[in-house]
């Protein structure tokens, strides 16, 4: 991943054109942040990515973590210690770390430490589309939500000075629009980086029976005197004319996409916008402020209904003075987009659809407007593209392997996977083989479960897939949890030497540290080896070995291990491209190849579906596109004719 | 240069893996170096392992613009794959946006094994020619002179764009923006001849 040089210099007030996630970085670093750790995770990889290349030229330490649970407990440490310190995750991190954030909030912190979680509304890349200000609520911990790159800046300096004065921790929520959208931002200071961390062991950190009440009561006291400093923060603003009779509430991004509404339907005169940049604990006295001089109010946010519920609760209780407002939003349908309310992302003409009810308004300017009617025109559909596996990847050849040996086993077996780029196996570029799918570990987790129905009659059988960097991150306890039940599982674990779906950031498996130096990896075999469970390791392009070997341990009973072990194809190339290392490119012969006589009606194409195997309808064979060949030697292995052959290429 | 319309909104389209985030980027960069408030809105993800990528790009002289075309809004559509173009033009043109597009497809996978079938671009050319008033094709490969090397089709796209007068920044701002964004020396070099070829042949026809 390039550096944007601009994080990195030292000029105060020079203007630079930064990603939100770059913003959020170089926030940090304005803050004086020492220690920065994280899991990668879309949409927030590029936070650490930028501060990892960072860390040892500015002098802080940085490092991505096993998992988003051990990455923020890191950072705790070196608040508790007096250091300011950064996590950073997409939003389904704040799930793994729920049990610790549950118990920071009552103990609190010292040096600022601020989490950034990256939500993904309309879930672009992620398996759900959670909204994190409910984490804020829950926890009752201060959150931050940025509407431009200039404000994410800025907010990381607030959220660690608020940190500090209270002594706990914060929370700042991106969405992907914002962390991968660009724009201006005006740089400050980077500050001298002097703290030397000491924990205070005199004052310690404990969240243990009987304090809870105690510690319960303190976090709410200092929620109390947060809110109304919110109250009065410059993050909390109204646009607006002081004569509108309608308002609109919002957070984030919400912000843009209502002042661009308004502009289209011409109705900034008559709706205010009140922007909440702190959306928890929310600004009580601002909002009753609000309230009371408007007749209507459209709540604009994404995902969930969060303000809208919390205000409109505030609201109620405030009948007796104000009286009864009109409310639109999520709950009277106003704000839907095309799937209903609360599912999508946010858009300018989501907010308009909603403004022209509030305000009976025409919504004409976000109609299609095409020289023919859109249903009249004629069957050019555009086939939509479906995510694979890209050429030479090391997945395809492992899922081959897998399918088949399932297949000659003649028995009846199916595959518990788990999320990353291998994931992608549920669908055709697979071959469909993943059948059970949900979160970080629960590939091996749920096959632990299946395992033991043995013992209740299921006679179906189950086989665990999960990748390197998912089997750090959760699937360890799964494994353990299969030995010392004596669960009967085969489980595999594809290790391609990286966090490939992300960004091929290192893990525990990779032999490379954050910060680029070299360590000694963590091999899955060893820890099978201390377990005592069975294990064995084959490479997966060497395609029919490993068939014969996931044949084998199919027979075997008990919980048994196989690492199908191959770098990443994109890596490698780029590796090799560097060194200028000839490369293999597979070539058709076109004598040789049978054509639509082939197995399945085309081998290479139909089924086996890589990138570079393309077809010549005109000559009716095969061939290989050279511009999608890495030389993986998987189609040459697999051709049952052997019309496919490698040859040498250089650069 | 003044803007056509403000917000100014210019959609890009095309495959994952052609580069569409680095030309997003090159445009953005040269709108707010010539002055305007200029949003960029992306996605980076599974669009990376060759599904559909779209970036917009906004642009005005007064507005802070969030980061997404509002329906239907688009001004300028660049199609760096026509089926994309298509697709786009159908969520977020209209008659009037004009569709500069690179005639040269990139079928699915499914297709180029032949298991599907894909409309070709003379299919998918006249489907946008009648939804919109002016289609602009920029035969890219060719300009491009390196059949072999796909991406520098996008610089010859950059080209045309600033070639067509409808991009804010003059050609020399954008020129002068692509070295931060591509490495120097070869590849440079070859993007910079590439975008001459581009602005060139639009200001020739």
């Amino acid at each position: 991943m390039a550096i944007n040089a601009a994080l990195a210099i030292h000029s105060s007030g020079k203007e630079v054109f930064l990603l939100g996630n770059e913003a959020i970085a170089r926030g940090a670093l304005e803050a004086g942040i020492q220690v920065a750790t994280g899991y990668p995770g879309n949409p927030s990889s590029e936070i650490l990515g930028s501060l990892n290349q960072l860390a040892p030229r500015l002098g802080f330490y940085s490092e991505w973590s096993v998992n988003e649970k051990v990455a923020m407990e890191v950072a705790a440490a070196a608040s508790f210690a007096g250091l300011r310190s950064l996590v950073t995750m997409k939003m389904n991190g704040l799930n793994v770390c729920a049990d610790f954030l549950t118990t920071v909030n009552l103990t609190g912190c010292n040096g600022g430490f601020v989490c950034v979680t990256c939500d993904d509304p309309g879930a672009l890349s992620s398996g759900n589309e959670q909204d994190s200000r409910h984490y804020a609520r829950f926890c009752q911990l201060p959150m931050l939500e940025p509407s431009t790159c200039q404000e994410a800046k800025e907010m990381m300096k607030y959220a660690f000075e608020i940190s500090e004065e209270f002594g706990l921790p914060v929370l700042l929520r991106s969405v992907s629009r914002l962390s991968h959208g660009q724009g201006p931002v005006s740089l400050g200071d980077l500050p001298r980086l002097e703290r030397v961390p000491y924990y205070d062991t005199s004052k310690p950190f404990l969240a243990a029976p009987p304090r809870q009440s105690h510690l319960h009561q303190a976090l709410l006291a200092k929620v109390v005197q947060i809110k109304t400093r919110f109250d009065e923060c410059q993050f909390n603003t109204y646009t607006g004319s002081v004569d509108a009779q309608s308002l609109i509430i919002t957070s984030g991004l919400g912000a843009l996409f209502s002042k661009e509404a308004l502009h289209l339907l011409a109705l900034e005169e008559k709706v205010g916008i009140l922007n909440i940049g702190t959306p928890w604990p929310l600004p009580d006295e601002l909002i009753k402020k609000h309230l009371a001089a408007k007749k209507r109010v459209l709540f604009v946010e994404n995902t969930d209904p969060f303000l809208e519920t919390e205000v409109m609760a505030l609201a109620a209780g405030l009948v007796s003075t104000i009286g009864v407002g009109q409310f639109f939003g999520q709950r009277d349908g106003a704000m839907a987009g095309p799937f209903g309310a609360g599912i999508g992302e946010l858009g300018t003409e989501v907010v308009v659809k909603a403004l022209a009810k509030m305000e009976g308004a025409s919504a004409k300017c976000i109609e299609p407007r095409f020289k023919v009617d859109l249903a009249t025109l004629t069957n050019t559909r555009v086939p939509p593209r479906i995510p694979s596996f890209c050429e030479g990847c090391s997945h395809r050849a492992s899922f081959w392997a897998i399918n088949t040996a399932l297949k000659l086993s003649g028995e009846d077996i199916f595959v518990s996977g788990d999320i990353g780029c291998y994931g992608l196996s549920m669908g055709p570029t697979g071959f469909n083989t993943t059948k059970v799918l949900h979160c970080m570990g629960a590939g091996f987790g749920m096959a632990s479960g299946f395992g033991a129905l043995a013992k209740l009659g299921m006679e179906q059988k189950v086989v665990a897939v999960v990748g390197d960097s998912t089997f750090y991150h959760a699937a360890i306890p799964a494994l353990l949890n299969a030995r010392m039940n004596g669960a009967d599982i085969l489980f595999i674990v594809l290790d391609n030497g990286a966090t490939s779906m992300t960004g091929h950031q290192p893990n525990p498996g990779s032999g490379r540290n954050s910060m680029g130096g070299v360590v000694e990896p963590v091999l899955v075999e060893d820890l099978c080896g201390a377990l005592h469970i069975p294990v064995s390791t084959r490479d997966p392009l060497n395609v029919h070995d490993s068939i014969n070997e996931i044949s084998t341990m199919l027979e075997m009973s008990g919980p048994r291990l196989l690492v199908l072990r191959s770098p990443c194809a994109i890596q490698q190339a780029r590796e090799a491209r560097g060194e200028n290392i000839k490369q293999l490119r597979a070539r058709v012969d076109q004598g040789t190849c049978i054509g639509n006589q082939c197995t399945c009606g085309a081998f290479c194409t139909k089924v086996l579906g890589c990138p570079g195997n393309a077809w010549d309808s005109e000559t009716g064979k095969a061939y290989i596109d050279e511009r999608f060949c890495n030389g993986c030697k998987l189609c040459v292995d697999l051709c049952p004719v052997q019309a496919i052959s490698l040859a040498e290429v250089s650069h | 240069m003044k803007l056509p319309f403000d917000p100014y909104n210019i959609l890009l389209a095309g495959v994952g893996g052609q580069g569409i985030v680095t030309v997003s980027k090159i445009l953005a960069a040269a709108a707010w170096k010539a002055g305007f408030k200029t949003s960029l809105g992306e996605a980076y993800g599974l669009s990376q392992r060759g599904g559909s990528v779209v970036s917009h790009l906004r642009i005005s002289s007064h507005m802070e613009l969030p980061p997404l075309i509002p329906d239907y809004g688009t001004h300028v559509l660049v199609g760096l794959e026509p089926a994309e173009a298509l697709r786009s033009v159908e969520s977020y043109g209209n008659s009037d946006t004009v569709v500069i597009v690179n005639p040269e497809l990139v079928p699915t996978l499914e297709a180029r094994a032949g298991k599907t079938d894909f409309p070709d671009a003379v299919e998918l050319l006249d489907a946008i020619r009648a939804l919109v008033n002016t289609v602009i094709e920029v035969p890219a490969k060719r300009l491009s002179n390196r059949p072999d090397k796909t991406v520098l089709q996008n610089s010859v796209m950059l080209g045309a764009l600033c070639g067509t007068a409808l991009f804010p920044a003059d050609m020399e701002c954008v020129k002068k923006v692509m070295p931060d964004y591509l490495s120097a020396g070869k590849i440079l070099d070859a993007n910079l001849e590439a975008f001459d070829a581009g602005y060139t042949y639009r200001v020739t026809t």
